[in-house]
């Protein structure tokens, strides 16, 4: 009865994702466009050429902004559902967080696009606050500024951010429903005060879910392809270079390169979290 | 003799459910005080009231003489070993241990010294680097005793802290309980459903029944002057004798109680016989034998040491028991 799902994972996941990883180890012939089926290490030598490092130092800096923010935002949202949320009120805090989820993420990205352009209403709104100022100051910064938010790095950090959140509060929320009352109880009774007790205790034992969120927020940030080309300036994320290179440039060595990135990231995050004690309260 | 918590006219609702209704009593300085009762009869409420993570509707708690209506828990000069321990999963013995020193701003080394103390107290040197999931229950309920008396508390809270344990660590734990209470001559607060347990460790004990304490006296006093039938059935093996029956023994319409060792066998026709009934049932029991008697259609168990002459099932025979085991209660209360 087993088999067959575990099959799917063995074969289907981890198979096709072997089958990627031999990609990346052969090479295209720069003259022909053919991809020559022998081992080589040079398509990942091309990989650290400044232009592609640019794209991937330029990815994960965005993944770990986006995820520290998330993290910023979610936690104080998850803590207020676990803690002081009751029935209906709990049901309407899962509504409200899943709902984004279920429109068409296309749908939001563009609505998001008009939200911050120029013509837009946070714009509006900077200007009926008589902040103009504030939103030029902005914008005017070097390299994470633009024109107007729409075309700023800003703002694609602001429509990841969005899209993501259900992503990082399930988790922590998850995580923290698991904390038990009386841990925080015995904190108090030891003499901790609310403050103490919540960085020494609830959010250590919260720590995983964060973990499980941020490897959420982190990963798809650094896969998406269609926020940055829709919200942001035009300079490639990952994803978009990986969808350059297997479509347009037939470089499927160097798209499968590029996809072995944000595993290794991962795989190096996960790590240094597991060495940070981030996974021993499970 | 000083108090230690004082509860002046304690009420505790939830919502519409009553937890403890007008409650009164004092626990003395330096005494192991237990809270007796069935689960819901308000006796965890009452501890939880101690340590201020409920706050009472109406009346008043004194800790130390002081009124604590004001004080948070975390300011409070009592600490308590809860029913699941409640131990930090994420810290390892020795760190669980610290917890409150290291809130309290003491030095490491002193923090190190004091921890060692603790768990040599409670005999588990040795294990500061384990974590609380590679521990024995037992093992957990002594971390916890020792993360709660290394802060030298005044009082003690102890939740049925021998609950999850099975029953010969329950009895060598409750001697070690009693042994830290003598050596510590802190003020022991004990909750617990078994009246074996507040028995045997309690100098004095309250019985909770509805929100509200039935009795409260020393182990001794309950067991042989209990003074409702519920108190009689709760605590110990007395026998509670309907006032029907008390009234065609003597007359008077009363619940009673009369312990079971109290009561000896003899002949039916013999003179000092108070009663006469038949053998239900004879079940033997290491030392001693209990044996079911029917009387006027009042049932009594009846104690006697084993080596002595059994009767046999349906065998007639007299009951005798002397005028001061047989105990008239107040009024009745169940």
């Amino acid at each position: 009865m087993l088999a067959l799902p575990v099959l799917w994972l063995g074969v289907v996941y981890v198979g096709s994702l072997l089958a990627l990883l031999v990609q990346s180890f052969f090479s295209i012939d720069e003259f022909t466009g053919v991809i020559q089926y022998e081992f080589t290490l040079k398509t990942y030598l091309e990989l650290l050429r400044p232009s592609n490092l640019d794209i991937i130092i330029r990815t994960v800096t965005m993944a770990t902004v986006v995820t520290v923010a998330a993290v910023v935002i979610a936690f104080p949202i998850a803590y207020y559902a676990t803690r002081y949320a009751r029935g209906k009120w709990k049901a309407f805090f899962y509504i409200a967080v899943m709902m984004p989820l279920w429109s068409s993420y296309l749908v939001k990205v563009y609505a998001w696009k008009l939200i911050l352009a120029k013509e837009g209403i946070i714009n509006w709104i900077f200007i009926k606050m008589h902040l103009t100022s504030v939103l030029e100051f902005l914008l005017a910064v070097p390299v994470i500024g633009g024109n107007s938010l729409s075309v700023s790095y800003i703002g694609t950090c602001l429509v990841f951010l969005y899209v993501w959140l259900p992503f990082m509060i399930l988790p922590i929320q998850a995580a923290l429903e698991r904390v038990p009352s009386n841990v925080i109880e015995a904190s108090y009774d030891l003499g901790a005060t609310p403050r103490q007790t919540f960085f020494r205790v609830i959010f250590p034992l919260a720590m995983p879910g964060v973990i499980a969120g941020s490897i959420f927020t982190f990963s798809l940030t650094l896969g998406d392809y269609i926020i940055p080309q829709i919200v942001g300036s035009s300079r490639l994320f990952l994803g978009q270079a990986v969808y350059l290179h297997q479509g347009t440039a037939g470089n499927i060595p160097l798209a499968a390169a590029f996809s072995v990135v944000p595993i290794f990231i991962m795989g190096c995050y996960l790590w240094l979290a597991k060495r940070a004690g981030a996974f021993d309260a499970i | 003799m000083e108090s230690a918590v004082g509860f002046e006219n304690l009420s505790c609702h939830f919502g519409e459910i009553r937890a403890v209704g007008n409650v009164s009593f004092e626990v003395k300085k330096g005494e192991f005080f237990a809270m007796l009762g069935p689960s819901g009869s308000g006796k965890s409420t009452c501890l939880r009231l101690i340590a201020g993570f409920q706050k009472p509707t109406s009346g008043r708690i004194k800790i130390l003489g002081e009124d604590v209506a004001l004080i948070p828990p975390y300011r409070r000069k009592v600490n308590i070993v809860f029913q699941d321990y409640a131990l930090f999963p994420h810290m390892n013995v020795s760190e669980n241990v610290a917890y409150g020193l290291l809130i309290k701003g003491v030095s490491k080394p002193d923090r190190v010294k004091a921890v060692d103390q603790a768990l040599d107290m409670v005999r588990l040197s040795g294990y500061g680097r384990r974590k609380p999931n590679q521990l024995s229950g037992g093992q957990r309920q002594r971390v916890a005793l020792a993360r709660a008396l290394v802060n030298k508390p005044e009082i003690l809270l102890l939740d049925e802290p021998l609950g999850a344990l099975d029953l010969k660590l329950r009895e060598q734990m409750q001697e070690e309980l009693k042994d830290l209470h003598r050596e510590l001559g802190i003020t022991f607060i004990l909750v617990t459903h078994d009246q074996g347990e507040a028995m045997s460790m309690a100098d004095r004990v309250a019985v909770f029944s509805e929100g509200k304490i039935a009795q409260l006296g020393t182990p001794e006093n309950l067991y042989k002057y209990p003074q409702s039938p519920f108190i009689a059935s709760f605590v110990g093996s007395s026998n509670v004798l309907s006032p029907e029956f008390v009234d065609f023994l003597t007359g008077r319409k009363r619940w009673a109680s009369l312990r079971s060792e109290a009561i000896s066998l003899v002949g039916a026709t013999d003179e000092s016989a108070q009663v006469t009934g038949t053998i239900l049932s004879n079940i033997y029991l290491g030392s001693s034998y209990r044996i079911t008697v029917d009387a006027q259609g009042q049932r009594l168990r009846v104690l006697i040491p084993a080596g002595c002459l059994l009767p046999v099932e349906g065998e007639t025979v007299g009951l005798s028991w002397s005028g001061s085991d047989f105990h008239l209660m107040e009024d009745e209360l169940t």
